[in-house]
């Protein structure tokens, strides 16, 4: 039974201890802020993380195993904080999308500056890494984004215990953890970072506390080497969305990152079949290099996307964060473990580790970013509705093609879109941009022009 | 589409000016690489004020008094700059107050320093007029 409940005055003194479960991005945020902000202050925090991976090692037992995206407005605001992510940290900077269709591409270029992106490796980078590639630069063998972040909590003084930890108990005054039937220690905080793959997140659902993991799908990530020269040339900054018609395959995108191009599917039951059957379509064959044919083997993982948020994610002395709590439909993972480690970290040293204390300070970060989900459900069911029906697809091309060939026209469906891949913005912000009157005008008259066209070609015939 | 590699942020040749003393600018940078300096300008006379390097940030007092910019800034070396425009910023900072957090305690040390400087100049000159009195 919980005993730790509905304690109001629980205030982290002098030599608090705080076990951080999980070196991802969320787990060295949370440190990182805890520990400046406690210095700050004056107070002296003994924080500890528990993460048995090393980010350094190439493939997905290294790595927590995402499409690696940041948006400039995050590596502006980590920049703001002190932390500056730059190469081999920062892979490439995404300048395009680049929306490949049967009909022919249509390009959405950053429709302004500040809005970019960047792409980044989680771990060490994929298997069967060129070795040749990497000599090329002395640093390029620390490129894992986990790892810098781990690094720089461990330089604001967070210790890091390569160990698993299996249990944690809520019986006695404090929350203790166990490792493989081993009390290790007690904490005054124990922060849930482990994200949604770990198993850890189910162990926090068995401690009484009302803890709930969000829902979540399944996605497959795909690393796929083709050299630098040629992700340069044939990829440029830009991802490429396809359009096309795979049974099964609900979003499918290339992102250029390194030597490699990640493949990023989404759908039900994908297989490494479906990625070979992929990329042996005409359309997606016709972007790599000529006589190139699909590896037999290549680096992959399956992780899974946070589509809900967990509920009750803080107790007296527990707190989640990041993908184990709540975070942006689809986007901007990393983001929401800032927000939601930050939140946590300003409420455990500015004014406690109660729940009472979370649920005033915290939780609100949580309800903001579920909230702007709603609308993010609302933003993709409608482009999912156009991504199936030909003809609106094809008016909204058509208006995408002409807003980027007459730049006096404005941006206005290209910063929506471009907006609502990247995710620059807050979906509610995009949301009341997308349907502006006037923007709302201009597409119905390219459905209408399309419908005409297409009625057009069949008289003729 | 553009095919060579890039990063985030602002390229700056050695030498290039970011920013004129007295201009009017909305932007705040960050530098990722490189360094820069910070100078007052009188006629072709250029004083040094500070020097500033990978981390540091500038430009952000324009941003909080609307006012012209109070030095010039030059690049030493080829640098990389992140541009944080003064609408982004504010919306940033009224969702989370505690970025300023770090904007606050680098413009507490600026202060500090100057009025560090600044004693160190009275007191120089203090002791000049003591020497010009016995002199005279």
């Amino acid at each position: 039974m919980n005993k730790l409940n509905g304690n109001s005055n629980l205030e982290l003194k002098d030599g608090a201890k705080i076990a951080v479960l999980g070196g991802g991005p969320a787990g060295s945020f949370f440190s990182i802020f805890a520990l400046k902000l406690a210095k700050q202050i004056g107070r002296d925090i003994d924080l500890t993380i528990y993460e048995q991976k090393s980010f350094l090692n190439e493939g997905p037992s290294s790595c927590n195993m995402c499409a690696g995206v940041v948006s400039e407005s995050l590596v502006q605001l980590l920049a703001i904080e002190g932390i500056i992510l730059r190469p081999p940290i920062l892979q490439r900077a995404i300048d395009t999308y680049c929306f490949q269709t049967a009909s022919g591409d249509v390009l959405l270029n950053n429709p302004s500056l500040q809005r970019g992106i960047a792409t980044v490796y989680r771990g060490g980078g994929p298997v069967s890494k060129s070795t040749s590639e990497t000599n090329e630069n002395p640093d390029a063998g620390r490129i894992s984004f986990d790892d810098f972040l781990i690094d720089s909590a461990k330089k604001e003084g967070a210790k890091v215990e390569k160990i698993r930890i299996d249990k944690v108990e809520l019986n006695k005054e404090k929350p203790e953890i166990f490792s493989k039937g081993e009390k290790l220690s007690d904490a005054d905080l124990v922060v849930g970072a482990c994200g949604i793959n770990a198993i850890t997140a189910k162990m926090f659902e068995g401690l009484g506390i009302g803890y709930t993991s969000p829902s979540v799908i399944k996605a497959f990530q795909s690393e796929i080497h083709i050299g630098k020269r040629y992700v340069s040339t044939r990829f440029g900054n830009a991802i490429h969305i396809f359009l096309i018609n795979q049974p099964g395959v609900k979003f499918t995108a290339i992102t250029p990152k390194g030597s490699y191009v990640t493949v990023s599917m989404l759908g039900k039951n994908i297989t490494k079949q479906t990625v070979v059957d992929f990329l042996n379509n005409p359309l997606v064959k016709n972007k790599f290099p000529d006589s190139w044919n699909a590896p037999d083997a290549f680096c992959r993982c399956v992780p899974m996307i946070n589509v809900g948020a967990a509920r009750h994610p803080f107790a007296d002395r527990i707190v989640m964060i990041g993908d184990a709590s709540s975070t942006r439909l689809y986007k901007d993972g990393i983001g929401s473990a800032y927000l939601t480690a930050k939140a946590a970290a300003n409420t455990a040293i500015l004014y406690g580790v109660s729940k009472a204390e979370f649920y005033k300070h915290y939780y609100p970060t949580c309800k903001r970013i579920n909230r702007d989900n709603f609308f993010g459900n609302l933003m993709l069911a409608v482009t999912d509705t156009i991504n199936k029906t030909p003809i609106i697809l094809e008016a909204l091309l058509k208006l995408l093609r002409n807003e980027q060939e007459n730049p006096e026209l404005g941006y206005k469906c290209s910063t929506v879109l471009w907006d609502l891949f990247t995710g620059n913005e807050r979906y509610k912000d995009i949301f009341i941009r997308a349907f502006n009157p006037r923007l709302l005008l201009r597409f119905l008259i390219n459905i209408f022009n399309v419908i005409f066209i297409r009625f057009k070609t069949m008289w003729r015939q | 589409m553009k095919n060579e590699e890039s990063s985030l942020g602002k390229d700056y040749k050695d030498g290039c000016i970011i920013f004129e003393e007295n201009s009017i600018g909305k932007e705040m940078y960050i530098i990722i690489s490189g360094k820069v300096k910070i100078v007052k300008e009188k006629g072709t006379v250029e004083t040094i004020l500070a020097t500033l390097e990978e981390g540091e940030f500038f430009g952000e007092m324009s941003l909080f008094d609307n006012n012209p910019r109070s030095a010039t800034v030059k690049a030493i070396g080829n640098i990389k700059l992140l541009e944080i425009n003064q609408k982004d910023f504010l919306k940033r900072i009224s969702n989370d107050p505690s970025l300023a957090f770090r904007i606050l305690e680098k413009m507490s040390q600026r202060i500090r320093q100057t009025d560090e400087k600044l004693l160190d100049h009275v007191l120089e000159m203090n002791n000049l007029c003591k020497d010009f009195h016995i002199f005279t």
